[in-house]
């Protein structure tokens, strides 16, 4: 089932697509404009040049006149119409330049001759030698490069619009943009589809994950799977095993609980039929007494699974008691089966009022004792011992008893769980009913090796002084 | 014939105790998983009732040890309704059959009957020797429509005689599958109880083999 209220972050692949995208766009910007900026300087550097030629071949152009200038022949009258520095082949050989070209050619500050096609500048424009930009009335750019023959006081000037310049930049611009366009939709095609080809592993393990059943805890990183897959495969192939530790002990928890309940059963079953089978009134007699502690037995087991969920469905217990009460109202109950058995009983300590209500201290004490008694031997003594220990009241039934393996005292704690040698009619719930009661009254039993050097267990709880 | 019944629960371990007595069986009650498999290992039990959960060695654990020491008792498991798995691991660690708590007693003894029957590769309770017929389930003999009165004491041993068919047992033999361990035992009432069914069945129903013991024929 798919929540659709949950927010959802957009799809890895998009994601990563974007970036990859915002990169490449960004690259290529860069790229193109270094291009272009370096295309106009080489252009820029190229038609410099260029007019720096074309000044020189004007100059050869008009060496012989410029000779003559040199010796004082020429008249300091020049018109334009007498072209006496320039031919009219040389002139019209410039002039079949194209209208983006110009030339002009002062003398003495006084434009002598110029081309048809130069622009209509003011006055004389850029008088110093070198490279300058001057605007015509059109507001066209022109770049000029002035060429002064000092000697004869000429300045030749070769001009050309700028624009030109521009054009031809744009159209290797454009050329490069071309390309680029073509290149760029088929790339980005190529980083999509290799995307959600990195992203294929990731739709398998999904889709291996989300076609299993719940029993089925097969690992799965017995596929193969790419490397980047590798923490994620090992993540979930944990957590699968995990789950299967926990089915499992639910399982002999199940099998247990389940064993222990139907013993009693078995047991009344079997003594029941047995009743129809038997011949004498003797043994009548003896089955049927087996009979009745067969359904008291039965009896006290539902009512300590009715003890254990109640305690389980209860807040924690509100209420004072004074533990040497409650010690000894749970050993006086005792003291009958205790006599039976040969065992005698002590209670140590003095009056300390704790925060706990009397009836979960009665049940943590006597399925305590009842478990001590279980394993005391005939002439022992079961102690229970009062002590107080700031902020704490220590309270704890000690036995001279098998004790147990340190391995086992959290075990028998569980449900239906019994020691290797319990007492064979318990259902193994004693214990987890006095802890179950302890946790009510803000407690925890711990068993231990006795504290006094002698042999035997020592379960004790802590619980705060009221 | 002896079972050995191996139960933690005393209440259900003396009942079942008193119930298999009742179907005509000697048995003995094991109280823990080691004790029960120590007495499977001397392989004198015609069939075994094992429980699963049991103090020191579990069900599973016992079967495994017998079966690996080459032990071919069969045995009846008693669990809990459980986990299918439950009884494959049983099956396949070789229990012969599952009751599960609480069982039918008739149903139980019908099992002990059949896994022993297995075991002596007979096919059915009634069984026919010569004009004899012997009903295993209701515990009778008939030549005929006659039906022969059989004491209890007869009824074991023939029993026993029936499942060895075509081997020599030893009085040792026969005394140890009729007798609780704990009852002392008259050193001739195997030739007695012998003599009696050869009374009733004829002379040469059980055969007699000096150093052999005796023998119903295949």
């Amino acid at each position: 089932m798919t929540d659709t209220s949950r927010l959802w972050s957009s799809p890895l692949n998009v994601r990563l697509f974007w970036r990859v995208l915002a990169l490449i766009v960004s690259i290529t910007l860069s790229v193109g404009a270094m291009a272009y900026w370096t295309a106009r300087e080489q252009v820029d550097s190229v038609y410099d040049i260029q007019l720096i030629t074309g000044a020189n071949v004007l100059r050869a152009l008009m060496g012989d006149e410029l000779a003559a200038i040199e010796q004082g022949q020429v008249n300091e009258t020049l018109s334009i119409d007498d072209k006496p520095l320039l031919s009219a082949e040389d002139r019209l050989g410039f002039d079949a330049y194209a209208d983006w070209r110009m030339f002009r050619i002062w003398k003495q500050g006084r434009l002598v001759v110029a081309s048809d096609t130069g622009p209509r500048l003011g006055a004389q424009a850029c008088p110093v030698q070198g490279y300058c930009d001057a605007k015509d009335r059109n507001s066209d750019i022109w770049r000029i490069y002035s060429l002064n023959l000092k000697e004869a006081h000429i300045t030749v000037q070769v001009g050309e619009r700028q624009s030109i310049r521009a054009d031809l930049v744009r159209k290797v611009a454009m050329r490069l943009a071309g390309a680029t366009i073509w290149v760029l939709p088929a790339g980005f095609l190529l980083i999509w589809l290799s995307l959600n080809d990195g992203l294929r592993s990731l739709g398998r393990l999904i889709r291996q994950i989300s076609k299993r059943g719940a029993q089925d805890l097969r690992r799965i990183s017995t596929d193969i799977w790419p490397a980047d897959l590798a923490p994620l495969v090992m993540a979930i192939d944990g957590l699968l095993s995990r789950v299967e530790t926990a089915k499992q002990q639910e399982r002999t928890f199940i099998e247990r609980a389940a064993h222990q309940l139907r013993t009693p059963l078995a047991a009344l079953k079997v003594q029941a039929q047995m009743l129809g089978l038997v011949k004498t009134n003797a043994e009548r007699q003896e089955l049927m007494i087996s009979l009745l502690q067969s359904v008291d037995r039965t009896v006290n087991l539902s009512e300590q699974l009715l003890t254990l969920a109640r305690l389980e469905a209860s807040a924690s217990s509100t209420g004072l008691s004074d533990l040497y009460v409650e010690g000894r109202h749970a050993l006086a109950l005792l003291a009958p089966l205790a006599t039976q058995k040969g065992v005698s009983l002590a209670l140590d300590g003095e009056a300390e009022t704790v925060a706990a209500d009397s009836a979960s201290i009665q049940l943590v004490l006597s399925n305590l004792l009842s478990n001590a008694l279980t394993f005391a031997p005939p002439g022992s003594e079961i102690r229970v011992v009062i002590e107080r220990d700031e902020p704490w009241i220590l309270l704890s039934v000690n036995d001279e008893g098998p004790g147990l393996n340190p391995e086992d005292r959290e075990r028998v704690f569980e449900r239906f769980q019994r020691g290797a040698s319990s007492a064979p009619t318990g259902a193994g719930l004693g214990l987890a009913i006095a802890q179950q009661a302890a946790r009510t009254i803000g407690g925890h039993i711990s068993l231990d090796a006795r504290s006094d050097g002698r042999a035997g267990l020592s379960a004790s709880i802590r619980l705060i002084s009221a | 014939m002896r079972l050995l019944l191996i139960e933690d629960d005393p209440m259900l371990g003396a009942g079942l105790k008193r119930a298999l007595q009742q179907g005509g069986y000697t048995v003995d009650l094991a109280t823990t998983g080691t004790e029960g498999a120590a007495g499977l290992r001397t392989g004198s039990y015609a069939a075994a009732i094992l429980d699963l959960i049991l103090p020191e060695m579990d069900g599973i654990e016992v079967i495994r040890d017998i079966r690996a020491a080459g032990i071919d008792t069969p045995v009846i498991m008693l669990t809990a309704q459980g986990h299918p798995d439950q009884r494959v691991e049983g099956l396949d660690a070789g229990v012969d059959d599952y009751m599960a708590k609480p069982f039918d007693l008739n149903e139980l003894l019908a099992r002990v009957r059949a896994v022993i029957r297995r075991k002596s590769g007979l096919l059915g309770d009634r069984v026919i020797i010569g004009d004899i017929e012997f009903d295993q389930a209701f515990r009778t003999a008939k030549r005929g429509n006659i039906s022969i009165p059989l004491t209890a004491k007869e009824l074991k041993v023939l029993q026993f005689f029936i499942h060895a068919r075509g081997r020599f047992v030893s009085k040792g033999e026969v005394e140890s599958a009729i007798y609780d361990n704990n009852i002392t035992i008259d050193s001739n009432t195997v030739e007695v109880t012998v003599y009696a069914l050869r009374k009733k069945f004829g002379s040469d129903f059980i055969l007699t083999g000096r150093g052999l013991g005796y023998m119903i024929p295949k």
